[in-house]
């Protein structure tokens, strides 16, 4: 078992009392595996995710549970423990990459930058041939080209190809990605779903993906979790999820997925 | 059937330095009597620019704009940078009644029937936009560009911004207002299965063209673009 996430409970510290964000949820994960979390806003889908690297904000926390990656609990590593494994063994990204890259500095820079936080004594030149790597692995076209560039520069989709090379440099065990893709018009959504699937089956780097699109998490997942005011309301094979949907929650928000089935027009369903 | 509104041969830019970007290049478009009408396209295609110049805030640099009815009322992705924060949601409403110099008993009287329309509780008239959910919100704007007796409207991402069963609700009563009332709605979405479930006919854009027109059905059955292929094979 790669993560086994056992009564995990998140709570806001800022109102009195404290409001629960996420109640008492279980969940694993297998190497390899792309699980997906969906839910509405309030669902407790990002705290989960955030909490798994201890990146909440000070305003909430985690109140009780375990966070077991590879049998170690990361709920109860003090922060230079967790910085191990921070961008190392588990990395993370955003929607949106503009915020989580610096603006100031260039692509190769923070690309390299979990190479040497994690310093394995990598020379100059070895770190800049792995980021290059990893900007191509992404897909950008022009690895040496983009190197050199600062964000701004950049495209959104390729910014997201960034931020993707940036957290796998190290070659990760684990990436979660939180709503990665939402910000992206969707010819570069349909894109940077398919790298992470190439990803996955190239390296088996598991993958938790966060997103309130659910024909999102149709097309990447294998197993989803769906979630609902900070409790999982159903989990499964997606296939079965989408299909065979068990809860009313589940029902509902699956019925109310935009589709190209039914039209909302009386007059057009009429023809 | 009448057209309400038409945009002929018109092309737009913006300056970028010295240097003239356009936008729009000879865009020709009509909206019709009691149809919504699909605008769809990806960022930087030119769709919210489009609205704008229907709307009379960018000049066009060719071409002109027709109006056969008021001008059009806009509903936005996000209501509340719309919305006065500081206002009760029944005094916004009332705003535009009280500009017409309609008379009190039936600015109350309109603006409780209109509430009633969009489904809007009385007590949610006495709160403030920011008490209220994004989907409430949504509901104030459409009542608040509906009040004004519009035939004529523009949503610009409307439901993009919401929740995937309280978008449902807000596309359902926007479908079903229309049925209604017989007015026009230019619907500006990046969202191809929204688009399919509320238009009539969809106009396609891409780099400040449009690239494709057609009923809905015929164009999602039978895309001739390249590039309405593509973005029917993206989206999810």
């Amino acid at each position: 078992m790669l993560l086994e996430v056992k009564n995990l409970n998140i709570e806001f510290y800022d109102t009195d009392p404290p409001e629960k964000a996420v109640k008492g949820i279980s969940f694993s994960m297998e190497q390899g595996e792309i699980l997906g979390i969906v839910g509405e806003s309030g669902s407790g889908k990002t705290q989960t995710a955030l909490s798994i690297l201890q990146l909440l904000k000070s305003n909430s926390g985690i109140s009780s549970g375990e966070i077991l990656f590879k049998g170690k609990n990361l709920a109860g590593l003090s922060g230079r423990e967790l910085q191990k494994i921070r961008g190392k063994e588990i990395s993370m990204i955003f929607q949106e990459p503009m915020t989580s890259l610096n603006p100031v500095l260039t692509v190769g820079r923070q690309v390299e930058e979990g190479l040497k936080l994690h310093g394995e004594g990598f020379s100059k030149e070895q770190r800049k041939a792995k980021a290059l790597d990893a900007l191509g692995e992404a897909g950008l076209p022009d690895p040496e080209g983009i190197y050199g560039k600062y964000p701004h520069q950049l495209s959104g989709g390729m910014r997201q190809r960034v931020m993707i090379a940036a957290a796998l440099v190290t070659e990760p065990e684990l990436l979660i990605a939180d709503e990665p893709t939402t910000a992206l018009d969707v010819t570069v959504q349909a894109q940077i779903l398919e790298l992470l699937k190439e990803i996955n089956a190239k390296h088996g780097t598991s993958i938790l993906f966060i997103s309130h699109d659910l024909a999102v998490i149709r097309k990447l997942c294998g197993r989803v979790l769906v979630m609902n005011q900070g409790v999982v309301v159903e989990e499964g094979e997606v296939s079965r999820v989408f299909d065979h949907p068990q809860k009313d929650y589940t029902k509902k928000l699956l019925a109310a997925i935009p589709d190209r089935r039914r039209s909302l027009r009386k007059r057009r369903r009429s023809q | 059937m009448k057209n309400i509104l038409e945009v002929k041969h018109v092309s737009a830019s913006y300056k970028d330095g010295k240097e003239k970007q356009a936008v729009l290049k000879d865009i020709s478009l009509e909206v019709r009597e009691n149809e919504i009408l699909g605008l769809v396209g990806e960022s930087g295609c030119g769709k919210s620019t489009l609205s704008k110049v229907i709307l009379g805030f960018v000049k066009p640099s060719q071409g002109e704009v027709l109006h056969y009815t008021k001008m059009p009322q806009m509903v936005f992705q996000d209501p509340f940078s719309s919305l006065n924060p500081k206002k009760k949601v029944g005094w916004i409403l009332e705003e535009p009644l009280r500009m017409q110099k309609v008379p009190s008993r039936e600015r109350k009287e309109r603006v409780i029937s209109m509430a009633e329309k969009v489904g809007l509780t009385r007590e949610m008239l006495d709160r403030r936009p920011g008490e209220l959910s994004g989907g409430q919100r949504q509901r104030v704007s459409i009542a608040t560009a509906l009040i004004q007796g519009s035939r004529f409207l523009i949503a610009d991402e409307p439901v993009s911004a919401l929740d995937v069963t309280i978008q449902r609700q807000i596309m359902e009563l926007m479908v079903q207002l229309q049925e209604e009332t017989g007015i026009s709605i230019l619907f500006i979405s990046h969202d191809l299965n929204v688009i399919y479930q509320m238009c009539d006919r969809v106009l396609v854009m891409k780099d400040g063209k449009i690239e494709e027109e057609g009923e809905t059905e015929e164009l999602f059955e039978n895309p001739r673009s390249e590039y309405t292929k593509e973005l029917l094979k993206a989206a999810p």
